[in-house]
């Protein structure tokens, strides 16, 4: 049955799906956490398993399909490549992470929101997994739909509000998609089922003249761009993480905006070449703009949240600059901070969930002299800012470097603009580190107290990450380059 | 000039009254051996240092690191080939003359100056100003980078961010929600208005119909 029947990928989906279910039937608060701690990291054990059987054509799914709508052409297909197994693999670490972090907050009606948050997890696993563009986009609206009630049931004061904009915002983008979807659809080849097709295969070999790519191309980026997102499309995302609870907030951030990215190395540039070498100029520059604009806001934001926000819209910019360079060396560095900006997002975030969840409040101007009271948290918390400077020995650096080079034989003066950005990632980093962890503390931060074992457990995991992926990341960057020369031989 | 601010700095510690508070007075005291220690072989080499070189004009066969590092410089000296020159012996004599000297004048000064030193509040002026501001340099800094990016950061935050794009954004939801509120007095209930409606519609669809012909 396993490997003909079932296959890992199939595992990696409803692995977390039936644990959801479950879930939202257990009441007790802690047997709730217990459980999603312990569904999630069986999840997680599958996605090493994933990585270990890559290459294996039964267990990796991709010598069958399940059909799904055939008189459409749409079938249940899902596999794993390089791209899809790195970004699985942060799916699966995250997780349990995160349930770890956040085990001391507590949450009303625990068993829904434990349950939601696995069926987002659900829903991710799906696009990173799917080979079927109709499946590809029916996971991509599950994995939206759970953190809309996640958000507007557990966040905070403004939350309708925010949850609102974010929603309508990236749901508007959807759509465009699917727009693009059916039009593409339309004009794929006939198969011996239906007269189109919604495979990838179908995609790829799709025969579009030059101003119907551009069209369809421009459809599709929308929703990748609102996503991601690129400037002037990112609006929704600051509210959005300043009001989402925070477990929800590292999904969002650490992982969803991914999508953005993936799909654009998944479903944009293979499929419309000729679209991407007319306006890639456009997209590189957007991108640009948004690193600067988004650093120098970063840096008047005193909430630790927003800043936050505003750093990882810069640091997305640069990896969309980057994938739209056609550059081998790039795109290899854009997989790579993919996975590491995840790890370092969602450090910050738990930091920053501990400092709330003790003192009250996020504000930069209210916090200080924590370095004497909290030292391990502090520990934490510099290593991590660090890596989200990009400072060598961490994760960050190896990814930056390798988008920055291939940045530069696209054009030197772009990259020296952008390159403007690790200076001002130093500026509001160090400022905020100043600010929160040295000077004297008030009367508020004299109360904290440092964090406790667990959190201790999840934030040396985080750091090992950190400087494992710092000092060798040549492991991952193999695992993605398969993906990375499949889109090149598009350009050639 | 290096000997007189390191004198100067000798005296100003070291020499004169105590300038700090009487608490202070109290808590001073030598340093442990984990510092004195270190200090002692650094302080050591430091004077015994210079005796691995000695010019050849004093010792024949002195200068042993003259030539140690030459295969580094290996390539420049090809470059430069053309520019050496070299000093003759009184020349040599002359420079060493004048720079102990120099350094003994500005020692005397220093010490003269500044082991007497009492604390006072007149401000420097002049030269003396300048330098105790380090040319400006920060200042300089401050105010043609700093300053400018803080600014746009503040503009961009401000205005660009909420005003400009987030403005766009709202904007599209608030003129749906209006442009809606708007269209639902058209639904008043009134049958009246209805057939008016509907008869002036049937009009325009035969204009219409009439005039496309």
């Amino acid at each position: 049955m396993f490997g003909n029947y079932i296959t890992i990928p199939h595992l990696l989906i409803f692995t977390p799906l039936l644990a959801a279910l479950i879930t939202f039937f257990i009441k007790d608060e802690n047997k709730v956490k217990n459980w999603s701690l312990l569904a999630s990291l069986a999840t997680c054990s599958l996605s090493l398993l994933a990585i270990y059987y890559r290459h294996n054509e039964a267990l990796s799914g991709r010598s069958f399909n399940y059909e799904w709508l055939p008189f459409l052409g749409a079938s249940f297909s899902v596999s794993l490549d390089g791209m899809g197994c790195m970004l699985v693999l942060l799916t699966a670490i995250s997780f349990p992470l995160i349930f770890m972090a956040t085990r001391n907050s507590s949450y009303k009606n625990a068993h829904s929101f434990y349950g939601l948050m696995l069926l987002t997890q659900t829903g991710l696993m799906g696009v990173f997994l799917a080979t079927d563009v109709l499946l590809f986009y029916f996971f991509w609206e599950l994995a939206l739909i759970p953190v809309y009630f996640l958000s507007s049931r557990w966040g905070g004061e403004k939350r309708i509000q925010a949850t609102f904009k974010f929603f309508i915002y990236t749901f508007a983008g959807s759509l465009l998609m699917l727009i693009g979807i059916i039009y593409v659809y339309l004009h794929t080849i006939p198969t011996q089922t239906s007269p189109h097709s919604f495979s990838m295969m179908a995609f790829h070999s799709v025969l579009l003249n030059e101003t119907q790519q551009h069209w369809a191309f421009w459809l599709f980026f929308l929703a990748f761009a609102i996503k991601m997102p690129i400037f002037p499309f990112h609006t929704w995302q600051p509210d959005a993480y300043e009001q989402s609870p925070t477990a929800v907030t590292m999904v969002l951030s650490g992982v969803m905006v991914k999508m953005g990215l993936f799909a654009v190395a998944r479903w944009l540039l293979p499929v419309f070449p000729n679209a991407v070498m007319k306006f890639d100029h456009i997209i590189i520059v957007l991108s640009v703009i948004g690193i600067i604009y988004a650093s120098l806001i970063a840096i008047k934001q005193d909430d630790l949240k927003r800043l936050v926000a505003y750093s990882s819209i810069a640091h997305i910019g640069l990896m969309c600059a980057a994938l739209f360079t056609s550059n081998q060396l790039a795109q290899e560095g854009v997989m790579l901070q993919m996975f590491n900006h995840g790890v370092n997002i969602i450090g910050l975030w738990i930091v920053i969930e501990l400092i709330e969840r003790q003192l009250g409040t996020r504000k930069i101007s209210e916090l200080g002299g924590i370095a004497h009271r909290a030292p391990a948290l502090t520990i934490a918390l510099v290593v991590i800012a660090f890596a989200n400077i990009a400072l060598p020995l961490t994760n960050a650096f190896v990814g930056e470097f390798m988008m920055f080079g291939g940045l530069y034989r696209y054009n030197i003066y772009i990259t020296a603009i952008a390159g403007l950005s690790v200076i001002l990632a130093a500026v509001y980093t160090l400022n905020m580190l100043q600010k929160v962890l040295l000077g004297e503390s008030n009367a508020l931060t004299e109360k904290i107290q440092d964090i406790q074992l667990n959190e201790k457990i999840v934030l040396g995991i985080l750091v090992i990450m950190i400087l494992a992926a710092g000092i060798f990341p040549q492991p991952l960057i193999n695992m993605t380059r398969e993906t990375v020369t499949f889109i090149m031989t598009r350009y050639q | 000039m290096t000997a007189f601010y390191m004198f100067r700095l000798y005296a100003l510690t070291f020499k004169g009254k105590f300038r700090g508070t009487e608490e202070q007075a109290h808590h001073l005291h030598e340093s442990p051996a984990a510092i004195t220690v270190p200090l002692i072989v650094l302080a050591v080499l430091a004077a015994l240092g210079g005796l691995v070189n000695i010019p050849e004009i004093f010792m024949e066969g002195g200068n042993r690191l003259e030539h140690f590092l030459a295969p580094i410089f290996e390539p420049s000296y090809q470059l430069m080939a053309h520019h050496t020159h070299h000093l003759s012996h009184s020349t040599e004599y002359l420079l060493m003359g004048i720079s102990v000297g120099g350094a003994l004048i500005a020692i005397v000064i220093a010490w003269n100056t500044f082991s007497k030193y009492e604390k006072t509040d007149k401000q420097q002026s002049g030269l003396g100003k300048f330098f105790e501001n380090k040319w400006y340099i920060d200042e300089l800094y401050d105010r043609i980078i700093v300053q400018p990016v803080l600014q746009l950061a503040r503009v961009l935050n401000n205005f660009v961010e909420k005003k400009i794009i987030d403005g766009i954004v709202n904007g599209v939801g608030r003129s749906v929600n209006y442009g809606s509120r708007q269209i639902r007095l058209l639904q008043n209930g009134q049958v009246s208005l209805y057939v008016l409606l509907m008869v002036i519609g049937l009009l325009l669809m035969f204009i219409i119909q009439f005039l496309s012909k």
